[in-house]
């Protein structure tokens, strides 16, 4: 995968929201790059700023109370970050799709499921009515929707929720866009839909050659899924690898803690490991040191008084924990290393 | 989904609209109010050609006569025909009404969905300006800016302007708390990320999802506005006396004999107010109670 064209590429991110006049980063110097055709997952504990990143690509913070104060967005070589909506408008749907995680109110309640598949079409094409009619059928045919003639002319509400999140990737593949964001996408399905799902999205990439960034809490889909992962906490990255090797050699505590929270089959029920404690706040995230010591199992002094930064620790992986000598900044380091030797 | 044997009747198949058309339909109370309504708002507005009586013509021989096969409601202090200036008086009262209504839930609407959906800097300073409006002392406000406007417009227009530019306020205020809570719904976010302009998401997607609530706030105006009408006219500030409505029918009584002793001069717009305005009343029950998504979808 490595080998193919940078599609997207994110560049010391930084996304705030203003929170009693002051401004809080809920993605705080996010760094990665996104490969053509790549599969990549963002994994990370509710809070750790996966949506936001998500929003942030897209532009669509909310804007009253957000926005990006500093990096750069480019996709394809061409930077998002100081588009205007009305740019940004051509990209959304036709470059970059994005599907939610709640397919039960993702659709409009009031409009027919055909002319929320035609509105893409609509919004960045120059096509007849009936063309859009004939492209939305085919597009459900596509996702596989049974009926699709019949469908076509029903509403949200008499869809079950695989059919409507189907409905959803038919909208956000309609104009084969390059890149997929899919935000837990199958979350609040049932299991049986959630694999089905998850093979419509593989086979779309396979077909389409689309990449698709995919933020999920379930591990066990980043196994399937992905050629690389991304491990985010507390609005950072706090580790990024290929698959296999995250899962083989797992480098941060959190990440071992979250592949630690896999239920197993031999295991029992009571037994399941969870992390304790919660993701610190926006408002009462540490400005010194590690964001995840209070939670860690192997936290120790410095932990509290520097600050990890994000370094290589493997081959093409990175971390930022200060188990690995790499990840302390500069100044630390050669003192650290001082003592060593 | 409702699946309760009482729902199975609206079929899965119809469109949420149509589901609260068949909903109206069943109301009863609602259906009466809607055919009374439409007649009033006919045969006022067919006026002209239903009666024949010239309505400003003073007849000083026939004045106060109670109701006779000439004058199916007897005639007024002036002689006037007071079945044919009800008439009249129906078409100016409900066409301050619907004007007003309508100016008012354009305008309104327009400000309320702006401010919610931008929300922020623009939302501030659109309802800093609406509260602004709704701290205006009505009363006093209609009496100078009527003085201020008469001549330059046309009678009852002056009044529908006066009214509509200090009532669009609460429409206002509605809209934008039903946008906010709206745009809320990861649809909203769904319509954004295809590449749906602003315009086209308020218009498209909110504005369809709110309606019902704009519905109903211009059926308890529309009632509103026609009681406004009568109150400004009974106290002689709302449309000019040479024209006729309801409630200037109804400021004959002020004098004592009238109210005692000829009661067909006062009884009919008494009575066309009030059961217009609670036909229109009911109406609005029955749109609420069919627009109520809880029951719709
Ligand atoms: N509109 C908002 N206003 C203020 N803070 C917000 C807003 N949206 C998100 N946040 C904060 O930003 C942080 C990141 O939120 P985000 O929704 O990106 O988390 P997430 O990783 O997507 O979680 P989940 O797995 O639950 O979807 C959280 O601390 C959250 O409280
Ligand atoms: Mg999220």
């Amino acid at each position: 995968m490595k080998n193919n064209k940078t599609l997207l590429e994110i560049k010391n991110l930084h996304t705030g929201f203003s929170i009693n006049g002051q401004i809080y980063h809920a993605v705080d110097d996010v760094s990665f790059e996104i490969q053509e055709k790549e599969v990549i997952c963002v994994v990370g504990e509710s809070g750790c700023g996966k949506s936001v990143m998500s929003l942030s690509i897209m532009q669509l913070l909310p804007q009253e109370n957000a926005k990006i104060t500093k990096g750069e967005i480019r996709f394809n070589g061409m930077p998002l970050t100081n588009k205007t909506d009305k740019e940004m408008n051509n990209v959304r749907g036709k470059e970059i799709s994005m599907i939610f995680q709640e397919p039960m109110t993702a659709l409009n309640p009031v409009f027919t499921i055909g002319s929320q598949i035609q509105e893409v079409l609509h919004n960045h094409l120059d096509i007849s009515k009936q063309a859009a009619r004939k492209k939305s059928i085919a597009l459900m045919k596509q996702v596989g929707i049974s009926r699709p003639e019949k469908v076509v002319d029903e509403y949200p509400h008499q869809l079950s929720g695989g059919m409507r999140q189907r409905v959803m990737i038919a909208i956000a593949i309609a104009l084969n866009p390059k890149l997929l964001i899919a935000d837990e996408p199958t979350t609040a399905l049932d299991v049986t839909v959630q694999a089905q799902i998850l093979e419509l999205l593989t086979s779309i990439q396979q077909e389409a050659n689309t990449a698709i960034m995919l933020i999920t809490h379930d591990l066990g889909v980043v196994a399937e899924m992905a050629d690389s992962v991304m491990v985010m906490y507390a609005g950072q990255i706090v580790e990024t690898s290929t698959t296999v090797e995250l899962f083989s050699s797992p480098k941060h505590p959190y990440t071992e803690a979250l592949l630690h929270s896999i239920p197993k089959m031999e295991e029992d029920v009571e037994r399941l490991h969870t992390i304790g404690g919660i993701v610190p706040s926006l408002t009462s995230m540490p400005q010194v040191g590690c964001r995840f010591r209070d939670r860690c199992p192997k936290a120790f002094a410095d932990c509290r008084s520097i600050t990890p930064k994000l370094a290589p620790v493997g081959d093409g992986h990175l971390a930022r924990c200060l188990l690995y000598h790499s990840c302390y900044p500069k100044q630390h380091r050669t003192a650290e290393e001082g003592v060593e030797k | 989904m409702i699946n309760s044997p009482k729902h199975l009747k609206y079929s899965k198949k119809m469109s949420p609209w149509a589901m609260a058309r068949k909903k109206f339909m069943k109301n009863k109370l609602a259906m009466v109010s809607t055919c009374f309504l439409l007649f009033v708002i006919v045969i006022s507005f067919l006026a002209p050609y239903i009666t024949t009586t010239d309505i400003t013509r003073v007849n000083i021989g026939e004045t106060s006569l109670p109701p006779s096969s000439d004058h199916w409601l007897g005639t007024d202090k002036s002689g006037r025909d007071v079945y044919t200036r009800l008439l009249y008086g129906g078409r100016v009262s409900l066409m301050v009404g619907i004007s007003v209504t309508f100016i008012v839930i354009s305008f309104g609407s327009l400000i309320g969905s702006i401010a919610g959906y931008f929300g922020g800097v623009v939302d501030n300073l659109l309802m800093r300006f609406t509260d602004f409006v709704l701290n205006f002392p009505f009363l006093v406000f209609v009496i100078v800016l009527n003085a201020i406007l008469f001549g330059t417009v046309s009678g009852v227009w002056v009044l529908i302007i006066v009214i509509s530019l200090l009532s669009w306020g609460g429409t206002a205020r509605i809209v934008r708390s039903k946008i906010l809570a709206e745009k809320e719904n990861e649809y909203i976010i769904a319509a954004q990320s295809i590449g749906t302009s602003s315009a086209k998401v308020i218009i498209r997607h909110l504005l369809p999802n709110v309606i019902s609530a704009i519905i109903v706030q211009a059926t308890l105006l529309f009632a509103g506005m026609i009681a406004v009408e009568a109150a400004l006219s009974y106290l002689n500030f709302g449309v000019p006396q040479t024209v006729p409505s309801w409630g200037n029918m109804l400021s004959s009584a002020n004098e004592p004999d009238v109210l005692q002793g000829k009661p067909w001069i006062w009884i009919p717009p008494a009575l066309a107010l009030i059961v217009t305005i609670l036909s229109i009343n009911f109406i609005g029950e029955g749109l609420k109670d069919a627009l109520n998504p809880k029951s719709t979808r």
